[in-house]
């Protein structure tokens, strides 16, 4: 699947270093921006003070997880999409999730799997090319 | 309970001593009555031929005067008036007749009337009035001989002391006879008179007894009929002469053992004998005892009933008899109540024991020993009680054992799934991650083009693996995913008509029939119409890898009652003509990753997400399965009252 994002800008939150690594050469692959941050602070941090089209966050992290992070984006940058990855959602989360989340890609995931979910999330969001 | 047995065996009881009283009560009147009358009958028998034999008495004595008088006038010197040695030989004549035949008054008479000669003192005047009985004769010439009465004014020409022995004081007592005089003067007497000697020189010769006070006659009465018998030192026989209704001379004696001469009859008796001049036979208050009693008129020589001649026995034996009879009876009948309650008491323990043993086994029973002792089996009617009673035991402890067997199956069930379910998200969670990685890298580099065929072919298969391993772990997560489910009201039918026609194909390309039977009446039940359509699903693809050609595989519905709770529910069944599965396999068939199936081609979850499925309805799988004849599965759904299961979770 190609799809021309080039000007893309994405922010990929993720603890585990392969996932982190797989997802980083699968955007990289179709050319996006891509920032990397392992925790939710960083996370923040970056969202502050730059300018992104989407955040991929893994939903359990240590510290905050994925879920507090999207409430916080939701708060000061509520235009910004957030789409969550998981291995494992337990029912209550995905309710919660619901309200800030825009999207949702289960692990394991092929590179099309993933970005086909990121491009359903940000047409969905209204992203110009 | 109990208490109501108790009072069926004291009814029990009751019945039995109620009956044997009454008819002892009966017995005791009727009988008692009989034997009184019958001894009744004997006494008054006996009192009357008492009677006759009395009269014959009576009238013997009468009769032996006479005898004595004509045997001593044959050879009696008669005349008007004998010389004086002749006097002295006729007085000494006549003392000695009457000195030999008990004679009180004796005299000669000489044919113009005139008293020749007398026993005793001689009167004073010669105008002495002459017996009734002495002018009879002395007018007609011929013999007579009975009772008379003589006034006072006759006795005491015959003898003062005669007139003053007549003299008799009327004693009150109960029962007599108030009226008439308070004392009597006449005499009543037996007399009898005589002729003697030729017409022209003589007379008549008569003599008698005064009976006021005399007590020979009713003293051998007494001895020859009654022969002196006494019962509680009271003479059993009487007898008793009466002067009009006065006693005269009796063997009755009063209290202080007086004879009771001066006493009256009743009036009852005077009246029926003396007034109407029958015989009078009844029980009788006499002086101061009841007796049995006979009286009958004694007629004086002219026929007038000038008094009464009575004999009777004593009550008191007789009444003894009755009251020893009724005495025996009531023993009888207290030995009937006795025995009848004691025969009560066993019958009613025989047919109560085996009731009351029933009642403790109920008791037991309902405390869950499905065993209770209900002792011997009775071999009457009780008995198929009993017998229905084991039966029943037995069908409970059958249904209780089901139940239990049910209910551990389902506990079994949901804690494998609970244990499987918390290790399974763990699992995932961890596995997915570096799954993605693998994914992601193989797939990239899948990507290149510069790649060889060959590496190209394994690059495929370890993403052929990785996805089978995703797959796992998917339905891993299937599991244990705390999922909700969300029911409606649906028809089962349908879903299983669309369940049939989704699977037809597959059936179609194996040549395995897959038919339907569907009950019409089936309730309307509420379910997630989804999730169950996956369970059904995978028993089909099951029952498919299960069979070969020409087997059959049907869905079946139909409803049915639960044999634990009593309510409806319905029962889909998917079975096959397949190979069955093995029986050691039976228990594991529900188990997370148990699979007979070659490896890649199951997860071994299927069966076990489809059990935590029907369970989070509710409901229950069973498995019912013959190696080479084919399985079924039930899947048993409680039927909904409409309120809905939404808020059923799976608990992991």
């Amino acid at each position: 699947m190609v799809v021309s994002m080039k000007v893309c800008r994405i922010l990929i939150v993720e603890d585990d270093s392969a996932v982190m690594d797989a997802c980083c050469r699968i955007l990289q692959s179709e050319g996006m921006f891509v920032r990397t941050a392992e925790n939710a602070e960083d996370a923040l941090n970056f969202i502050r003070h730059e300018q992104f089209d989407l955040v991929l966050t893994d939903l359990k992290m240590p510290g905050q997880d994925g879920l507090a992070l999207a409430a916080a984006i939701g708060k000061i940058r509520p235009e910004l999409p957030v789409l969550a990855m998981t291995g494992y959602m337990p029912e209550k989360t995905a309710e919660q999730m619901e309200k800030c989340v825009a999207g949702l890609v289960p692990k394991p995931f092929t590179p099309d799997e993933l970005l086909s979910a990121i491009v359903r999330v940000l047409r969905e969001t209204g992203w110009r090319e | 309970l109990i208490s109501t047995f108790y009072s069926t065996r004291i009814r029990l009881i009751g019945s039995f001593v109620g009956v044997s009283l009454l008819v002892g009560i009966v017995c005791l009147l009727v009988g008692g009555q009989l034997i009184y009358q019958s001894v009744l009958t004997e006494a008054n028998n006996r009192v009357r031929m008492d009677l006759n034999a009395a009269r014959e008495i009576y009238d013997n004595r009468a009769r032996s005067i006479e005898l004595s008088l004509t045997v001593a006038g044959l050879n009696l010197p008669v005349a008007s008036s004998p010389s004086d040695g002749d006097q002295d030989q006729l007085q000494t004549t006549l003392n000695w007749i009457a000195r030999k035949t008990s004679l009180d008054f004796l005299g000669l008479i000489s044919a113009d009337g005139k008293l020749v000669m007398k026993i005793g003192p001689v009167p004073d005047g010669d105008h002495a009035p002459l017996n009734p009985v002495a002018s009879w004769t002395l007018e007609k010439g011929r013999p007579l001989s009975g009772t008379a009465v003589l006034d006072e004014k006759m006795l005491r020409a015959e003898d003062p002391k005669l007139a003053s022995r007549a003299q008799i004081k009327v004693i009150p007592t109960a029962g007599a006879s108030k009226k008439g005089d308070q004392a009597e003067s006449s005499g009543l007497c037996l007399v009898a008179a005589v002729p003697v000697g030729d017409a022209q020189t003589g007379g008549v010769l008569y003599g008698g007894i005064l009976l006021n006070r005399d007590s020979e006659i009713v003293d051998k009465v007494s001895e020859t009929v009654f022969r002196g018998e006494t019962y509680d030192e009271r003479n059993v026989g009487t007898a008793t002469i009466f002067l009009k209704d006065l006693r005269v001379s009796t063997t009755v004696t009063t209290g202080n053992g007086n004879r009771a001469i001066g006493t009256r009859a009743s009036d009852e008796v005077s009246r029926a004998v003396l007034d109407a001049g029958g015989k009078w036979t009844d029980r009788a208050f006499v002086v101061n005892a009841w007796y049995i009693t006979a009286y009958e008129p004694i007629e004086d020589v002219f026929g007038r009933r000038v008094g009464m001649l009575y004999v009777g026995v004593l009550e008191a034996p007789y009444v003894d008899v009755r009251r020893r009879a009724i005495l025996v009876f009531t023993a009888i009948t207290l030995a009937g109540v006795v025995l009848a309650a004691l025969l009560g008491s066993y019958l009613s323990d025989r047919i109560i024991r085996p009731l009351r043993q029933l009642i403790q086994a109920s008791i037991s029973l309902s405390k869950g020993d499905f065993f209770p002792n209900i002792g011997p089996v009775s071999p009457t009617d009780v008995g198929q009680l009993q017998n229905h009673f084991l039966e029943m035991a037995e069908a409970l402890r059958l249904r209780e054992q089901a139940q239990k067997e049910e209910s551990e199956f389902r506990l079994v069930q949901s804690e494998k799934q609970a244990t499987v379910g918390r290790l399974a998200a763990g699992v995932a969670h961890e596995i997915n991650n570096p799954l993605t990685a693998v994914l992601t890298f193989t797939h990239l580099l899948l990507r290149r083009t510069e790649l060889t065929p060959e590496v190209r072919a394994d690059l495929k298969m370890i993403a052929v693996q990785t996805d089978r391993v995703r797959n796992i772990v998917k339905g891993l997560l299937d599991y244990a995913r705390q999922t909700r489910i969300e029911p409606a009201m649906i028809d089962l039918n349908d879903l299983l008509k669309e369940t049939a026609g989704l699977m037809e194909n597959q059936a179609l390309v194996k040549g395995v029939e897959l038919e339907t039977d569907l009950a019409d009446d089936l309730p309307g039940v509420v379910l997630d119409r989804s999730q169950m359509q996956s369970v059904l699903v995978n028993l089909v693809i099951n029952a498919l890898d299960a069979t070969r050609e020409g087997d059959r595989i049907a869905i079946k519905s139909c409803s049915s009652v639960n044999n634990e709770t009593g309510e409806r529910q319905i029962e889909v069944t998917v079975e096959d003509t397949g190979c069955g599965i093995p029986a050691e396999n039976l228990e594991k068939l529900f188990d997370p990753f148990f699979t007979t199936k070659e490896v890649g081609r199951g997860t071994g979850l299927g069966l076990a997400v489809s059990a935590g499925i029907v369970a989070k309805h509710g409901g229950i799988i069973h498995v019912h399965s013959q190696l080479g004849a084919g399985s079924s599965f039930i899947i048993r759904l409680p039927v909904s009252d409409g309120s809905g299961r939404t808020d059923t979770w799976l608990s992991v």
